[in-house]
């Protein structure tokens, strides 16, 4: 298939306090041209920092990019001068982040924020670039006359949808959708979602969404990869992975979701922590929660052990990779 | 679902349509109607302030009219003299006159309303006509010392913030915090004898129609705001800079030009607008010391004059004519930041929104 994401053995590291953070840590994952790919994992496990990655966007010099590679259509991102970045960013790669409330610039109208990324990307006029940012927002619902107005006279659900339509207004080959609908209400949250499906299979956009809602992943995914300390521990399709979890760490987080029917049992939370990401195990970074822990995961790390596009990265499955049929 | 139109010809020919925010000032505007609102609620501010003076002058222990009279007057002489100033009368009533009025053959005024104190004790000359002939003076002082201070302090202050801890920030952190710290009157001193009597290229004595010699007292007055202005455009634009609109930016492939000027510098100068206008009230007032060292002939020197002579009058005169002075240029930061501020312009605004977007 046609890979429009190929990233390799990339590690980022953070500095501070003469501590490394080791954010992103051998992290391999490719992506199909056209589809929606889930990122899902807690809270510090690396996913924006992955997205911002994508981007070449780790800021200096606390951040740094240490090794790896990231292949954008067959173009070395990492490698790519300042001015070809600029020229990436916004027009082919797009973001969407968490919090609307604070992505809009407040002293600048909805409609200059997103004209002037027209402007920058495309061979258009001013007043060319405005009126298509004006038709952006009609696409996501708000009236274009509303383009003069700002990020403050908007509610949050509408907010999200302006970056929506900030984010897809030069029409981008990749969009890496950071939590878009962490900070809304629930219905809120269906409406965006079901314009951001709309316009992504209109546009033929392949899309990272990051979320820690595995609900979402169900509803909008067509692959997902589960992120533990910094490393994709498991990766499939949707029906692959919720059917058939192969990760310890995926079974858990499957594990923390209630389930309504008559005499279902307790909640099995995931017990411990996710580990000190300056300070990580030396085996297995999941050893010291995993309830099927082995000796060898504590000592060496495990390599990812495939079922056809079903990647996994457990000791279970490394000897034998039929075992999980029998669990 | 709604189909995109990108990559479309353009459709709507709003080609009027740049990327410029409405009319600020049409009638009926928020704006206008904000500004109207600001100025109504000057009144009850300068009332204020011109009651706090006169209180603070009616209990400081001065007698004007011992004062004319000289120390070997007669009590019946005295209490004649006071009569006549008006000083028997009691403090509300004193206030009144002082605002509307007081009716006298010699001491007579017709009140500050209407921009008139009469005389001064000591001089003999009206008030107001000494005010306002010095007035301007002390204007180009402070309004140099200002300009001088924004057009370093800014510029050096987004140096700092675009490259924090660099060798440069750290120069200039140590110049801000000697500018911040040296007394005005140490700052002429050092200038005065470096550039006017060693190096010769600058005169010790100012005067308000020769340039050259207002280099000097304009240099020793803005020093200390000019480091304010520049530790807190720093410090502001660090902030600004690690706010997620400004990864927005960068994320839609802005260069860091467009960043640093048009999307962090105008969010940025907010609080650095108010603290200059701060500052230019202070300017106007810290031009005592300044004026009095160069021999300026400013309000300043006049103040401070009146208070050695204890010409009441004068120094009512002089120092609610700076407090107004102060009130007038506070309300025209506050309306300074309604253009460079959306959300507080629609603070005001009463009127509900135009249209709506589907829910």
């Amino acid at each position: 298939m046609d890979k429009i994401l190929e990233i390799k053995d990339l590690h980022v590291h953070y500095y501070s306090n003469r501590r490394t953070v080791r954010a992103v840590n051998n992290l391999s994952l490719d992506m199909q041209r056209g589809r929606v790919l889930g990122l899902v994992g807690e809270t510090g496990a690396g996913k924006t920092t992955l997205a911002l990655s994508i981007l070449n966007m780790i800021s200096a010099p606390q951040g740094k990019i240490i090794s790896g590679s990231i292949r954008f259509d067959n173009t070395d991102i990492l490698g790519m001068s300042n001015q070809e970045l600029r020229e990436l960013r916004g027009k082919d790669i797009a973001m969407i982040f968490q919090d609307p409330m604070t992505a809009l610039n407040p002293v600048l109208t909805i409609g200059e924020q997103i004209a002037e990324t027209i402007f920058k990307h495309e061979k258009v006029s001013k007043a060319e670039a405005w009126s298509k940012a004006e038709e952006m927002l009609e696409t996501v619902g708000i009236p274009g006359v509303r383009a003069r107005e700002y990020p403050h006279q908007f509610s949050g659900g509408m907010k999200q949808r302006v970056v929506i339509a900030l984010s897809l207004a030069c029409n981008p080959r990749l969009l890496l959708a950071d939590e878009p609908t962490t900070a809304l209400d629930v219905t809120i949250q269906a409406q965006v979602l079901d314009l951001m499906r709309g316009l992504i299979k209109t546009n033929n956009t392949s899309v990272l969404f990051i979320t820690h809602s595995l609900g979402l992943v169900v509803e909008n995914c067509d692959e997902v990869a589960t992120m533990y300390a910094g490393e994709v521990v498991e990766y499939g399709t949707v029906k692959q992975v919720f059917g058939n979890p192969l990760h310890p760490y995926t079974k858990g987080l499957l594990g923390s979701l209630p389930d309504y029917s008559e005499g279902s049992p307790r909640l099995r939370p995931i017990p411990g922590l996710m580990p000190d990401p300056t300070n990580l195990p030396k085996g297995c970074y999941f050893s010291p929660r995993c309830p099927n822990v082995m000796p060898q995961c504590h000592e060496l790390h495990p390599e990812n052990s495939s079922i056809e596009v079903h990647l996994v990265k457990c000791h279970q499955y490394q000897e034998n990779l039929h075992v999980e049929q029998s669990i | 679902m709604p189909a995109l139109f990108i990559g479309g010809a353009g459709m709507l020919s709003n080609a009027d349509i740049a990327f410029v925010p409405d009319q600020y000032f049409r009638k009926g505007s928020v704006m206008f109607r904000y500004i109207m609102r600001r100025i109504l609620m000057l009144i009850p501010v300068l009332l204020g302030v011109t009651f706090i003076v006169f209180s603070l002058m009616y209990i400081t222990p001065s007698d004007p009219a011992q004062m004319m009279l000289g120390a070997n007057a007669s009590p019946a002489a005295y209490k004649q003299m006071r009569e006549d100033m008006g000083l028997d009368a009691p403090f509300i009533v004193q206030y009144g006159r002082f605002l509307f009025g007081y009716k006298h053959p010699v001491f007579g005024y017709k009140g500050l309303l209407f921009g008139d104190l009469g005389r001064s004790y000591v001089s003999n000359r009206i008030i107001f006509e000494l005010i306002l002939s010095s007035f301007p003076n002390t204007l180009i002082l402070s309004v140099g010392a200002l300009i001088l201070a924004l057009l370093l302090g800014i510029p050096i202050g987004i140096i700092s913030a675009t490259k924090p801890y660099s060798v440069a920030d750290m120069v200039f952190t140590v110049f801000a915090l000697l500018g911040a710290s040296m007394p005005v009157f140490w700052i002429a001193m050092v200038l005065i004898y470096t550039f006017a009597n060693n190096l010769r290229i600058f005169p010790a004595i100012a005067n308000p129609r020769d340039f050259l010699s207002l280099v000097l007292p304009i240099i020793t007055l803005s020093m200390n705001s000019m480091a304010i202005i520049m530790r807190m455009t720093r410090s502001s634009m660090l902030d600004v800079m690690q706010q997620d609109y400004i990864r927005t930016a960068r994320v839609k492939g802005m260069d860091e030009k467009t960043v640093v000027f048009k999307h962090a510098l105008r969010n940025a100068l907010i609080p650095v607008v108010t603290v200059a206008g701060l500052q230019f009230g202070s300017l106007l007032g810290g031009a005592v010391l300044t004026e009095k060292i160069f021999s300026y002939p400013g309000l300043g020197s006049i103040m401070v004059d009146a208070i050695f002579q204890k010409d009441t009058p004068q120094i009512l005169g002089s120092v609610c004519f700076v407090a107004i002075t102060f009130t007038v240029i506070n309300l025209a930061v506050d309306i300074l930041y309604g253009f460079i501020d959306p959300r507080i312009k629609s603070t005001f605004s009463t009127k509900k929104k135009l249209v709506r977007g589907n829910q």
